[in-house]
């Protein structure tokens, strides 16, 4: 019922003690590993390259203003933080949560630098996908998604000064329930063919590119909707389906590797979570053995062996 | 004056035992520090992991000798009162917290309003405003929040310091790091990183350097010092940044290595493409 | 913007805790605590006379005890007292404004206060937690006595503030030491006597009978005191053991969890907040309750909890002990 860690204090790194000044001039400029930057430090001294994300010149030199990777295509540096809230590109699968209705939109929280933008326009409407927008409608807007909903969507556009503008216009976008969300730095989600997973162990995962994850129950192909009746009591409902115990436990599992990925900085995808569920089962682990330190080293240890 | 003890004793050694020149022992961490492992990098165990605004983006935590801090960094995030949001740069809050059994001058308790809190807030703000990209984030804000643990002089280095290695891990852009260092005068001897006692007794400044221009971002006086004396203690202070400077850099480097790697784990060629190692060959 | 949860994530939560067998989001059992961090003592505050750390998931508290003398004047009671004070780094609530942050650090120190300050109810066979404490602090009865000054900060909230809060009060008073002092008295040389006894009896027209051992009802009139040890030797303040812990039960008709994380804060809002005291015999004392969040309760299903809580309470403090224990005798 009650357990404690090993650990007997702050997980320090050894204390550096500093000799101290000897009046010599030091050189500003420290040894950089290959490809790794920090913000103010030189990464070329040329202008003969582009400057991208993570850049900036400073008279003849090119320095890096966040901690990172070294990325060269061509004639174009730019440096990819190794951690920092999520940056939307058009065409992204995100998971993303209302916190404001406002009128003709709602505002969502994307887990980007500012709130994102779902208009009323983006949305589909209850009675087919051609029916137009009436102003009853706009009237009603929480009947379709109200402040806490989590939805499914795609970044369509940016505004101008760089918040996205959503869309849910396909059939698979849209409300989620069913299921418990987790959220992870978004860098560990790898851009796939497709963010939708059905996993081996009867579990559906959707892979916001934002750091968002939803983990469900199983939709069946046949049973998402169809063209014809877009029925808005069964897209816009808040009720859950009946599911049972397996995969109730099934979606713990999931979740409780989804963190340990998180935890080890190990990149996410559905290959990684099929192979992780198997290596639990297989060594017959208890739900909430996962929560253990051991058990989640235990983990990340069998998945690079295997990776190799 | 038997009991006093003397700042600089004549073989040149301080109250603490140090030499004039001498750093204190530093000790930084980056990132959450909960977990005893030494392969944890990102402790999402113990911020939650569900929708929670508040595990903050960046963390870190300095120890100059006694003096501790911890600064966190919450965003670039929405605004959170619309007024606060400007229309083509990011807002920059900064607070100031110092728990109640810190020690120092005092022990009583320093609320919300307490003037040394809001003016630490002012020269950590005023500070970082022209080294962060803030155009790249218009209308959000960054929330700097920095809690001062422990006390023994150096309460701004170490916070400046804190800070700068919060913003690093949050990845927020920035034109370069500050590193801030407190240094003063024992009759004609200049002392630096002065613990409490120390700065009751001699003028001191603090100042904060920018390492890649060398430029001065931060200077806090609140001595009298001699005008003919201030350039000698502030350049002196300024070649001593740039040994804080090494520290934060080789932890930084460290940390971004060991992320880089966790991820190579599960990915073996992120981080390392050709391109980039040629390109390193050529400059 | 607070974190709000969907009606189906709210649904998913309590659906699923009302299953059989009963299931939670990261999988632990329904009375199941997540893995607690302690630490003691010089890690935590060396300044301070005793503190502690603990850490539970996401929520994390440190508490600090700092003495100092006070006069007592003779209005006081005569021993020494408590005064606590709770405050909220804005990091733990970076979403809420400095008033709404305000609010709770009022409420968080109103519940330490009223608990650890109550001197209600105590008698000389089952003396309260404080009245033994309160011995402990004593230096000069009715003259001078400790004040201590107890103080937390709420790092961070990742649910069940109450709780953490407690154990973290309790971890920091448990490896308090108050130093051990010796009344002391200044007395003109003129006047034949000597400085440094107990129980000398100074009565100017008794002088002939400093020698005696006879001991008046006269309170000694020792006008000072030195400190037998060092700062941080001394003696644990009696009764630490009977320091009160508290249990939070989030609470839904048919079933209860222990230590929520906040998303099932919010999907279970009605909770009950029971703060407990056990004697050395075992016997359990109710140091407090309170009763959260929207909702309300057959009072049969609250006898139960009661009840409930008090096993979950004394286990809390068996472990929660043996862990200081191994950290500090």
């Amino acid at each position: 019922m009650f357990r404690f860690t090993s650990s007997t204090g702050k997980a320090r790194s050894n204390p550096v003690y500093v000799q101290g000044f000897d009046n010599k001039d030091m050189d500003w400029d420290a040894e950089t590993n290959a490809g790794i930057t920090a913000p103010g430090e030189t990464i070329v001294s040329s202008l003969e390259f582009m400057r991208g994300h993570g850049t900036f010149p400073d008279g003849d030199e090119v320095a890096a203003t966040v901690a990172g990777t070294l990325q060269r295509v061509n004639k174009l540096i730019s440096v990819k933080p190794i951690r920092s809230r999520y940056t939307p590109e058009i065409g992204d699968l995100v998971v993303a949560r209302i916190v404001e209705v406002q009128p003709r939109r709602w505002k969502v929280d994307a887990n980007g630098r500012q709130d994102a933008v779902l208009m009323l326009s983006s949305v589909n409407l209850p009675g087919g996908i051609q029916r137009r927008k009436l102003e009853s409608d706009e009237l009603q807007m929480r009947t379709f998604f109200e402040e806490g909903d989590l939805l499914v969507a795609e970044v369509q556009a940016f505004f101008a000064d760089g918040a996205m503008s959503l869309h849910t216009r396909s059939l698979r976008y849209g409300k989620l329930r069913n299921g418990q969300m987790i959220t992870v730095p978004p860098i560990l989600i790898k851009r796939l063919k497709s963010h939708f997973c059905a996993l081996t162990c009867g579990v559906d995962v959707i892979l916001g590119i934002n750091g968002y994850i939803w983990v469900s129950k199983h939709v069946k192909e046949n049973q998402q909707v169809g063209e014809e009746g877009f029925d808005a009591e069964s897209v816009y409902s808040n009720k859950n389906d009946y599911i049972d115990a397996t995969t109730r436990m099934a979606i713990v599992r999931v979740s409780n590797i989804i963190k340990i990925m998180a935890r080890y900085y190990y990149p996410i995808s559905d290959i990684v979570l099929n192979q992780a569920y198997d290596w639990i089962v297989e060594n017959d682990y208890e739900l909430k053995d996962l929560l253990n330190e051991d058990i989640g080293e235990a983990l990340i240890a069998a998945m690079s062996t295997t990776y190799q | 004056m038997g009991s006093r003890v003397e700042i600089l004793n004549p073989g040149g050694y301080r109250s603490d035992g140090r030499k004039q020149y001498e750093l204190r022992s530093m000790d930084i961490t980056l990132g959450s520090t909960s977990s005893s492992s030494s392969t944890v990098v990102h402790d999402l165990q113990n911020a939650m992991a569900h929708p929670h605004p508040t595990a903050p983006d960046g963390r870190a935590h300095i120890a100059h000798g006694l003096t501790e801090a911890t600064a966190q960094v919450f965003g670039p995030r929405e605004a959170q009162m619309r007024r606060d949001a400007i229309h083509d740069r990011a807002n920059i809050n900064v607070q100031v917290v110092m728990l109640p059994f810190s020690g120092g001058a005092s022990s009583r308790r320093r609320g919300r309003g307490d003037k040394r809190l809001l003016e630490l807030a002012a020269a950590i703000k005023s500070t970082f405003e022209p080294v962060i990209q803030t155009g790249l984030y218009p209308r959000s804000q960054i929330d700097i929040i920095v809690e001062i643990h422990q006390q023994d002089g150096g309460v701004l280095q170490a916070a400046i310091n804190a800070a700068t290695l919060a913003l690093v891990d949050a990845g927020v852009a920035l034109y370069d790091q500050v590193v801030a260092v407190s240094a003063g005068l024992h009759s004609t001897a200049v002392l630096l990183d002065l613990t409490h006692y120390e700065e009751n007794d001699c003028p001191h400044l603090t100042v904060g350097v920018m390492p890649r221009s060398g430029k001065v971002t931060l200077l806090n006086m609140e001595s009298r010092l001699h005008v003919s004396r201030f350039e000698h203690v502030f350049s002196v202070a300024c070649e001593a940044a740039k040994i804080i400077k090494g520290e934060m850099g080789n932890t930084i480097g460290q940390r971004t290595e060991s992320l880089v790697s966790a991820m190579a784990q599960g990915e073996p060629t992120y981080g390392r493409t050709a391109a980039a190692d040629d390109m390193m060959d050529e400059i | 913007m607070a974190t709000i949860l969907s009606k189906a994530e709210k649904s998913y939560i309590v659906t699923s805790l009302t299953s059989s067998p009963p299931l939670r989001q990261d999988g632990r059992a329904p009375h199941d605590y997540r893995i607690i961090s302690v630490i003691t003592g010089d890690e935590v505050a060396p300044l301070a006379n005793g503190s502690a750390k603990i850490r539970v998931g996401g929520t994390e508290v440190v508490s600090a005890v700092r003495l100092e003398v006070e006069d007592l004047t003779s209005t006081d009671a005569h021993k020494g007292r408590i005064r606590c004070n709770v405050t909220c780094s804005p990091a733990a609530y970076p979403h809420l404004n400095g008033n709404q942050q305000d609010d709770i650090q009022s409420d968080l120190t109103s519940i330490l206060q009223a608990t650890f300050t109550s001197n209600d109810g105590s008698t000389s066979t089952t003396p309260t937690f404080l009245h033994q404490m309160s011995e402990t602090l004593t230096i000069l009865p009715g003259r001078k006595a400790w004040l201590l000054n107890l103080d937390a900060v709420v790092l961070s909230d990742g649910g069940n503030v109450y709780d953490v809060l407690f154990m973290a009060c309790r971890a920091a008073l448990w490896n308090t030491r108050v130093p051990k002092t010796r009344a002391v008295e200044y007395r003109d040389p003129t006047q034949k006597g000597v400085a440094g006894e107990k129980t000398i009896n100074n009565d100017v027209e008794m002088t002939d009978l400093w020698k005696s051992s006879v001991q008046t009802k006269k309170a000694t009139k020792a006008a000072d005191f030195e400190l037998e040890d060092y700062w941080d030797h001394g003696e644990p303040l009696a009764g630490r053991a009977r320091c009160p812990i508290a249990i939070t039960l989030n609470l839904l008709p048919t079933v209860h969890i222990l230590d929520a994380t906040r998303t099932e804060e919010q999907a279970v809002p009605l909770k009950l907040v029971i703060i407990y005291s056990f004697s050395q015999d075992g016997d359990a004392c109710f140091a407090g309750m309170r009763m959260l969040g929207p909702g309300d309760l057959p009072l049969e299903y609250l006898k139960g909890l009661l009840g409930e809580g008090e096993k979950y309470a004394k286990n809390l403090i068996l472990s929660l002990d043996s862990q200081l224990k191994t950290q500090w005798s």
